[in-house]
């Protein structure tokens, strides 16, 4: 073969090798959601002390171990919603704190969240955490806004501010925090679709777990 | 002989980079967003950082770009030997070595999370820094 010929060959050689490394990658990395049946079971069933939205008698039951501060969760959140709005009372949805030490105010809005509950507006303050999350996890005076928030859900604000600090609402997200480590769940958010794990990566692959339960 | 030796290293190195570019690359724009992690490992951390991007373009993009840059290099210098293409890859490797103590005194000193695909591609272009000055000191 002439040199200018060895030449082309190397280019074109090379310009395959390249284009197969990220096309080889690209096809692993890009896994569609699937239900992992290894990856986990649920080891602790919904009860009565947990955060529930709609109906015990759902033929489908959601359950996310999430930090409020992960901007993953909230970007799930959005997808829940969804969920939650076009399915109504078939899907019941389970909140689970695990909050993240890496997180600063984690912590702090999990107890907001419980203490709003104590209130009976448990999901309101979830939604506006979720919501608002870029404003205040970037805030240095946490403590005036989550105020603010519970203001704005409708909640006795004195009353809010007291609860924050009860002993038992910090005990109960020890306590789902502690399941989540039996779980051995490995981040946040981790989704739990009628007792076994699930991840999707968008609402179409949700609603498609969602509603394959729902059929059977 | 050490010449070639030290040309190859740096092929080999640069092709192990763009491996693990490409990977953090694709992980980063397929998962979105990247879950937070339970453990101390921070790969989601360093990503979700403002320092993760330069003008929008997210710092593995160019990883992959640099990497393909100097693998062509190379190419080019072993079809046609001259010492000006040589140079280019040397001085762009210093560049990159430079860059890449930065980027690892980001992840240490002020995100302080460490992700592995990050410090592998990082340690890689030190390393080739190296060869690079081993390079320029023997012509």
């Amino acid at each position: 073969m002439s040199n200018k010929g060895k030449e082309i060959l190397t280019w074109v050689v090379l310009a395959i090798g390249l284009s197969a490394i990220v096309a080889g990658i690209y096809g692993a990395v890009a896994q569609p959601g699937e239900i992992g049946k290894e990856a986990g079971s649920l080891v602790a069933p919904v009860t009565a002390t947990d955060k529930t939205k709609g109906s015990a008698a759902a033929k489908v039951t959601v359950v996310e171990y999430s930090d409020f501060e992960c901007p993953a969760c909230s970007y799930f959140y959005g997808m829940l919603k969804k969920l939650e709005e076009e399915k109504g009372d078939a899907v019941r949805i389970v909140y689970r704190h695990f909050p993240l030490p890496r997180h600063r105010y984690a912590r702090i809005t999990a107890q907001a969240a419980e203490a709003a509950g104590m209130q009976g507006k448990f999901w309101e303050m979830h939604d506006m955490l979720f919501e608002k999350q870029k404003e205040w996890s970037r805030s240095e005076d946490i403590q005036g806004i989550l105020i603010g928030y519970a203001s704005a859900i409708g909640i006795d604000t004195a009353l809010f501010i007291n609860d924050l600090k009860r002993a038992d609402i910090d005990e109960k997200i020890d306590r789902d925090m502690a399941l989540g480590v039996e779980q051995k769940i490995e981040g946040t958010p981790t989704f739990f679709l009628n007792g076994n794990m699930i991840q999707f990566r968008s609402y179409e692959e949700l609603k498609q777990l969602v509603e394959a339960e729902l059929s059977k | 002989m050490k010449k070639n030796l030290t040309i190859w290293a740096i092929l080999a190195l640069s092709t192990i980079g763009f491996i693990d570019s490409v990977y953090l690359a694709l992980k980063i724009l397929l998962s979105s967003p990247i879950t937070c992690s339970a453990f101390g490992g921070g790969c989601d951390i360093v990503a979700q950082s403002k320092y993760s991007a330069i003008v929008g373009v997210p710092l593995s993009m160019l990883g992959v770009l640099f990497y393909a840059a100097i693998i062509i290099g190379i190419t080019y210098y072993l079809q046609r030997r001259t010492i000006k293409s040589l140079e280019w890859i040397a001085y762009g490797l210093l560049f990159g070595g430079l860059f890449s103590i930065y980027l690892l005194a980001l992840q240490a000193f002020v995100i302080e999370a460490w992700c592995l695909y990050c410090v592998v591609a990082d340690a890689i272009g030190i390393a080739n820094a190296l060869l690079a000055i081993r390079l320029l000191r023997m012509k």
